[in-house]
């Protein structure tokens, strides 16, 4: 039985030296990436923010409308909760330059919408 | 400022004696500066033991500290970070140094990273006003993924653990010099 078996040939794979090389440089050029740092500003209230990076940053582009992207609430680390509701959970943004090379799907706020956003959702 | 160029106290200067001008708009903010950027006499730490004993005191400032001290903002100390700015979790992954603990909640919530530190005071003392760090993204070569865009968060992920807004400028938007990469 085994010998019947292993007489069978599996069909070859006609797929040259050449190709395999380009598959796998195809391959790399599609997974290959890099991390980039870029300097960051964190604080308590949007319109603060805005007017530290008007200021700091005068090289940015600031008449473009700002993308909000609202985080979920920090329920990431259940186990870490302890007697907490994490509904009482909120939250920050990410405040982002539209013309940022990212496509996240995120409605279009302004500063002012993020400011008031603020006071509804923080805790 | 102990004998080793650390840290050793937090002053927090009256603004009292400050007064916003047209080429002092920052002035008498208070700003702390995430452990990864360079200031002149002040070693830089990474929340990696062995760099600190490394290396001694910086020479230079960051160009981005720099032009935040011109405007008038106070830097009033250097706050912690994930070792070498990378995206270990606080606080089991914390080796060299303890990490911050989150102020919101029960204050067992993880402070996220890896601007840990200046999360954390941010949310904590509300006679600081701004902190800078720095976020790091993970992008692809290639345009095919560029909707992929991946990152490890350093601005965002405290923004959002501890309650606060996160600018992330552009990359490439402004200079790093006098800021240790995370990755090169």
């Amino acid at each position: 039985m085994g010998g019947r078996y292993a007489s069978r040939r599996l069909p070859q794979l006609q797929v040259s030296f050449m190709t395999m090389q380009f598959l796998l440089l195809l391959l790399v050029i599609l997974t290959a990436s890099r991390v980039m740092d870029t300097i960051g500003l964190l604080s308590r209230d949007a319109s603060q923010l805005q007017g530290l990076v008007r200021t700091s940053l005068p090289s940015l582009k600031h008449d473009v409308p700002v993308r909000a992207i609202p985080f979920r609430p920090v329920c990431l680390h259940a186990s870490r909760v302890r007697n907490t509701d994490c509904s009482s959970y909120l939250t920050g943004f990410c405040i982002l330059p539209t013309s940022f090379p990212i496509r996240i799907r995120t409605s279009k706020l302004s500063w002012k919408d993020l400011s008031s956003n603020l006071k509804t959702s923080s805790v | 400022m102990s004998r080793n160029g650390l840290w050793r106290y937090v002053v927090a200067l009256s603004r009292l004696y400050t007064t916003v001008t047209a080429d002092k708009l920052l002035a008498g903010k208070r700003i702390s500066v995430k452990d990864n950027f360079k200031v002149a006499g002040i070693k830089t730490t990474q929340s990696n033991r062995a760099f600190v004993e490394t290396y001694g005191p910086e020479q230079e400032t960051a160009s981005f500290i720099e032009r935040l001290v011109d405007l008038g903002a106070i830097i009033v100390g250097k706050t912690k970070t994930c070792a070498f700015a990378s995206s270990e979790e606080a606080t089991d992954q914390w080796i060299d140094f303890h990490a911050p603990f989150n102020p919101r909640a029960d204050a067992y919530q993880s402070p996220s990273g890896s601007t840990t530190g200046g999360a954390a005071a941010l949310a904590a003392y509300s006679w600081l006003d701004f902190s800078v760090g720095t976020d790091s993204e993970l992008a692809r070569l290639c345009c095919f993924f560029a909707n992929s865009f991946q990152a490890t968060g350093s601005i965002r992920w405290p923004a959002a653990w501890n309650g606060l807004f996160g600018m992330r400028i552009l990359w490439g938007a402004d200079t790093l010099q006098g800021v240790y990469p995370s990755c090169k």
